[in-house]
């Protein structure tokens, strides 16, 4: 039970989070990488093809289209390579979800690991092995009593 | 003078191979003479690097542009400081920098242990000098830094305006240091594997080999983040690029490492975690190296495609399997005989912040290299950019955040339930009123909401670790005042360490600030034209052009006015680079406690309209401050003890019993 709980624990702590919003340049440009070779997200390049990306991202938001759509648009023209994060779907849905369970699966053995080193583990492990030895001898000693009761009725 | 460079760094790699191999035929013969012998090598071949980096450091201030290398990097009006700087500003250089450090710290090293250590020495010395011969490979043979350009000209191409910085003159260099510094901890490692002396001696000789080397790389990251905060222009401070992750992973394994060895040394316990640690630490300082110079993974950091990446490659993979073997045939020895007294004990949670910081680490790096893997199984190359790194690393942070409050209410071998739940009703309690009162103010998102009251539950902890520490010494010091001096003073691990935390938590109120709150705001202004953003009034008053040493400048004039009071002007600017054809952005920055107002110069047009760009950073301020109160802890938690070394063993000594009477103390209290 205390290791469920542990795993719990764990899972609250590291659930992603996601907040609404509305669709804005910065939201769209935090989204996708630079396209002049530079390698950094657009939000963070401030050269000339940066400047000309987030005008046309103005232009078609202007145009209504949201969030989604225009992100779409750009993975149309360049590829998957322009998102500044790989999408949530498929093969790539490995990337966000193994650090989690590698840390999920690894925290929990090594809560197992921690409670086999412990020593007042141990002196659990031996009462526990005690009160096993304890219940088979009352078993036993209560199977002979019986015998040795029906024997005396005989 | 040039032909002296060469001939330095050409008899240093013959020499680093001499060093080498008297120090195996020293080991083999257990004859101390073969060994005195590698260690004149070692000095040899430092003072001949030396001679190199000087001829060569010597050229970019002159501008000899016979060598290529100074070509490439310097230009006639290039400052003397930034031609200096060239040093480290390219791939030869760099390297032949790295390979001077590692000669320089390995003759240190051999000076410290003249009279100790003398079983592990000849293997480290054998150790430090495979990785030197590797450096000195690489430039003799790969990259050399005194290759001829083989013509005449008049003008270099100039250094990148980017590292036109005073921070990119001291960032470079401390990360290297840091780099390097965790050679001298990995050598003693593998000395120790070698000898099956893994007992705690390698951790305690190399104690302040890996602080320092921690520290470096620390003051290295934080230099980085500034520079890029106020040169890359985008109004942040860390942008989760290759490079910067290849330098946040071993800081990550080193800090984990920094806290298990403590373990190790009161336990006896964890003796193979400790070595796969520290291994894996350095391994990464050469995986960040392979990523910078090989070209393989995109980066803005990056020196461009060379074959060097397979040659750092091999040596990496020669490093791990040799390492691996080591710790494999070692098993019997890395073997723990001892057991942890309770699983609630101090000891449990070093391992979980263990856990935490290489889950960190192991993120970072599945996410650095995702994109290769990617291409390699479905053939398709993708970006993990920073919304990745901020999705993955922020809930793990803020997991480190709670361990680092944990861990000092819980006390060592074996921590009672009356202890344990004394020693956190005051912090559990601030966390409750923080949490309380940030939502009352506001706060609603539930990231920032639990690192702010999580910062302040782990304030708490270390704020009543200095009272009880200073309670307790009020038995022996006149005032309040000598019993902190003398507690932190004669205590030094113990509270440098407290300080480090303190430092990293005023660092994670900036960065919990600046990437929560942040707000932006652009607009195309015309003279007179005011910008709100938040309390603030931006007047645009025009721009100005100007000549500097290197560059065209055309920068504007923003009146700067915040609930109504004049704060002065500001200049954002950009700075044409005709050498380089590159334009630069020269943000403009008004900093306090509470915030930065950062303002950008976009396009500018002929009617001398200009398009702004205003972000206001919350907090920022706070990350650099708690990066000085980070140096502070960690000068003062590896400061020697003057006294004698057997005196100094007393002195440690006090220190492990004064902690576990404190536990006593408190334990006794409940009781």
């Amino acid at each position: 039970m205390k290791s469920v709980n542990f795993v719990l624990i764990l899972i609250f702590l590291f659930l992603p989070l996601t907040a609404w919003s509305s669709t804005t340049v910065s939201e769209v440009e935090k989204n996708l990488m630079c396209t002049c070779g530079c390698t950094m997200a657009l939000y963070t390049c401030e050269c000339g093809t940066a400047a000309k990306m987030r005008n046309q991202i103005q232009a078609m938001i202007d145009k209504g289209m949201d969030k989604d759509k225009i992100i779409a648009t750009y993975v149309n023209q360049y590829g998957e390579r322009i998102l500044s994060a790989p999408t949530k779907s498929g093969f790539n849905l490995l990337a966000w979800v193994l650090p989690f369970v590698v840390l999920i699966v690894v925290g929990f053995f090594l809560y197992k690991a921690l409670r086999r080193w412990s020593i007042d583990s141990e002196h659990d492990d031996e009462e526990k092995l005690q009160t096993e030895v304890e219940a088979q001898y009352n078993k036993k000693l209560k199977e002979e009593l019986d015998k040795f009761e029906e024997g005396e009725g005989e | 003078m040039i032909e002296l460079g060469q001939i330095g760094l050409m008899l240093s790699f013959v020499l680093s191979f001499y060093a080498l191999f008297v120090s195996l035929i020293g080991i083999k013969n257990r004859s101390g003479q073969f060994l005195v012998s590698s260690h004149r090598a070692f000095n040899s071949s430092f003072l001949l690097l030396s001679i190199s980096i000087f001829v060569l450091g010597q050229a970019l201030v002159t501008k000899n542009y016979e060598l290529r290398y100074v070509a490439d990097h310097v230009s006639n009006n290039l400052p003397a400081f930034y031609a200096f700087s060239a040093l480290w500003a390219g791939q030869a250089g760099s390297l032949l920098f790295w390979a001077w450090l590692l000669a320089l710290f390995t003759i240190i090293v051999i000076r410290q242990n003249r009279n100790k250590n003398l079983v592990l020495m000849p293997y480290v010395n054998a150790t430090l000098a495979g990785i030197l011969i590797f450096f000195l490979f690489l430039l003799v043979f790969f990259t050399n830094p005194f290759e001829k350009l083989g013509f005449a000209i008049a003008n270099g191409q100039g250094l990148n305006p980017l590292l036109q910085n005073p921070g990119m003159i001291f960032h470079p260099p401390t990360l290297y240091l840091g780099y390097v510094g965790f050679s001298i901890p990995f050598a003693f490692a593998i000395a120790a594997l070698i000898t099956r002396k893994v007992d705690s001696d390698w951790i305690t000789s190399t104690r302040r080999w890996t602080l320092f080397s921690w520290l470096l790389l620390t003051i290295g990251i934080i230099l980085g983040a500034k520079w890029a905060y106020v040169e890359l222009g985008w109004g942040g401070y860390w942008g989760w690029d290759p490079v910067e992750n290849a330098s946040f992973m071993p800081w990550l394994t080193g800090t984990a490492f920094l806290h298990s060895v403590m373990i190790q040394e009161r336990k006896s316990m964890l003796k193979i975690w400790n070595v796969s640690l520290i291994i894996i630490t350095f391994l990464l300082t050469i995986l960040g190296t392979f990523i910078t110079r090989s070209g393989i993974i995109s980066s803005v950091h990056s020196f461009g495609e060379s074959n060097l990446g397979y040659i750092f490659m091999l040596f990496l993979s020669t490093s791990i399997l040799f390492s691996l073997y080591l710790i494999l045939t070692r098993q019997e020895e890395l073997r723990s005989r001892n057991k942890l007294d309770s699983f609630l004990s101090r000891e449990s949670t070093f391992l979980f912040n263990n856990l935490i910081l290489i889950g960190a680490a192991f993120a970072i790096l599945w996410g650095t290299l995702f994109p290769i893997i990617s291409e390699a199984v479905r053939g398709i190359k993708i970006t993990v950019g920073p919304p990745f790194f901020n999705t993955i690393t922020v809930p793990i942070g803020i997991a480190l955040i709670l361990l680092t409050g944990v861990c000092p209410l819980i006390s060592w071998r074996k921590a009672s339930i009356n202890n344990f739940l004394r020693n956190f009703v005051i912090p559990v309690s601030v966390f409750a009123v923080a949490l309380i009162f940030l939502f009352v103010m506001g706060i609603r998102s539930i990231y920032p909401l639990m690192s702010f009251a999580l910062i302040a539950f782990v304030l708490t902890t270390v704020f009543m670790e200095f009272y009880r520490g200073v309670r307790a010494r009020m038995h022996y010091d006149a005032n309040v005042f000598i019993a902190f001096k003398n507690l932190l003073f004669k205590f030094r691990r113990r509270y440098g360490g407290f300080i480090v935390h303190i430092g990293i938590m005023l660092m994670f109120i900036g960065i919990t600030g600046s990437s929560a709150f942040g707000t932006e705001k652009e607009q195309s202004m015309k003279k007179g034209d005011v910008l709100k953003i938040k309390n603030y009034e931006l007047t645009f008053m025009g721009v100005d052009q100007f000549k500097t040493a290197n560059a065209e400048a055309i920068s504007a004039t923003i009146k700067v006015k915040r609930d109504g009071e004049d704060l002065g002007l500001l200049h954002p600017s950009k700075h044409y680079h005709e050498l380089q054809k590159q334009t630069m952005t020269e943000v403009a920055i008004l900093s306090d406690y509470k915030e930065d107002l950062y303002l950008i110069l976009g396009s500018v047009t002929e009617d001398g309209a200009a398009f702004i760009k205003a972000h206001i950073n919350p907090l920022v301020a706070w990350i650099w401050w708690g990066s000085y109160v980070l140096i502070l802890g960690t000068i003062i938690a590896m400061w020697p003890y003057r006294k004698k070394s057997k005196e100094s063993q007393m002195l440690q000594g006090t220190e492990k019993q004064y902690q576990e009477s404190l536990t006593y103390q408190t334990d006794k209290e409940t009781v």
